[in-house]
């Protein structure tokens, strides 16, 4: 019985670290579609960031923070950088570095306009940028430009009233 | 009925705080003073020329603006031949004390050869007139003031010779021979203003 229980923490801290934080390249088709596939929560927020973008880098944190303070089950947190190739390893460092887990993305380089008007068609470029979808993947809040988590969760607590008010 | 009108004022909320210079709108602040890092203090009525005004909202350190830059020299100078007048701004307030200040606007200019006026907006004025959001980020005025092209330099900012567009080229051009401008508005990713 003890060699099982040393055999399963073994596992669990072989498997519950270094797997956790996948970024997969992807266009915005590709995007949709594999959040569509994984996801299990009835908001989901993607924060478009880069590590080139000193707001974004700020503003990451207060990100971080929400998938501690909510429920997967309520919200999942998607990271979506624009960075070119050339920083792909900086991308994933920087996320691991502020302890991001799950799965992630970066965007394919090339066709910006495309990728910027697909994604919601007020957004001007500006990084970052955040969208809260619902669970079909629908935008339903968005704004451009860093802000403080307390916006974040006003904004978030605001759009769970209104579900459980009867939607 | 109150879930409605709550998601309506969400909405409207987020689409005010984005509201940006439409295209057939007039130049904004057009008096407004900026400093020059030749020491001059310009307006944008100052800068315009006959046949209008190319503004770019830029700064010294968005790695946008740094691969893009090297389009800034061949475009003002297409805007001097074609009598346009042409203005880089840095709009970066919250940075203008630190890596956007004037004195590195100037050496950042002279680093990268500017040979354009590049002025700086102070408390981020014109920028917020012009409801503009990024950097770079290019507003083309014709002969009559009127916007008549906004959004990106071209479809490539990584590399100069990739490009497929020249979206800006073109709207310059077709606007100093007053044509109808094909492609009045592209987006491109950018580095938000620091107001």
């Amino acid at each position: 019985m003890k060699n099982i229980i040393i055999l399963l923490f073994v596992f669990f801290s072989l498997t519950c670290n270094k797997n956790d934080m996948i970024v997969s390249v992807v266009d915005i088709d590709g995007l949709y579609k594999s959040i569509k596939k994984n996801n299990k929560s009835s908001f989901i927020l993607i924060n478009i960031w880069s590590t080139y973008c000193l707001p974004c880098i700020e503003e990451i944190p207060y990100v971080v923070n929400l998938e501690n303070r909510y429920d997967r089950k309520l919200l999942d947190v998607i990271f979506l950088s624009t960075d070119w190739d050339e920083n792909s390893d900086d991308v994933n460092k920087f996320l691991i570095n502020n302890n991001v887990y799950g799965q992630h993305y970066r965007k394919i380089e090339g066709n910006d306009q495309e990728f910027i008007n697909k994604i919601c068609s007020d957004w001007t470029g500006a990084l970052p940028f955040t969208g809260i979808y619902d669970k079909n993947l629908k935008l339903i809040s968005y704004w451009e430009g860093k802000k403080e988590e307390r916006f974040f969760i006003n904004k978030i607590d605001s759009l769970v009233k209104i579900k459980e008010k009867g939607v | 009925m109150n879930r409605a009108l709550y998601i309506i004022i969400l909405f409207l909320c987020t689409l005010l705080s984005a509201r940006e210079l439409e295209i057939g709108e007039k130049i904004p602040g057009i008096d407004l003073l900026m400093k020059s890092i030749d020491g001059n203090d310009l307006t944008l009525k100052k800068l315009k020329k006959d046949n209008g005004l190319l503004v770019i909202f830029s700064c010294n350190t968005c790695p946008w603006v740094i691969r893009w830059q090297d389009r800034y020299n061949p475009l003002s100078e297409l805007c001097q031949k074609n009598e346009i007048g042409f203005v880089a701004i840095n709009s970066n307030a919250r940075l203008h004390d630190s890596v956007d200040s004037f004195d590195e606007m100037i050496y950042h200019a002279a680093v990268n050869d500017y040979k354009f006026p590049y002025t700086l907006d102070k408390n981020s004025k014109l920028a917020k007139l012009f409801g503009a959001m990024k950097t770079p980020h290019v507003y083309l005025f014709n002969k009559n003031d009127i916007l008549v092209y906004r959004g990106a330099i071209d479809d490539n900012a990584k590399d100069a010779n990739k490009v497929n567009k020249k979206y800006l080229e073109d709207a310059i051009i077709s606007s100093s021979k007053a044509e109808k401008i094909k492609v009045e508005t592209t987006k491109a990713l950018g580095c938000s203003i620091k107001f």
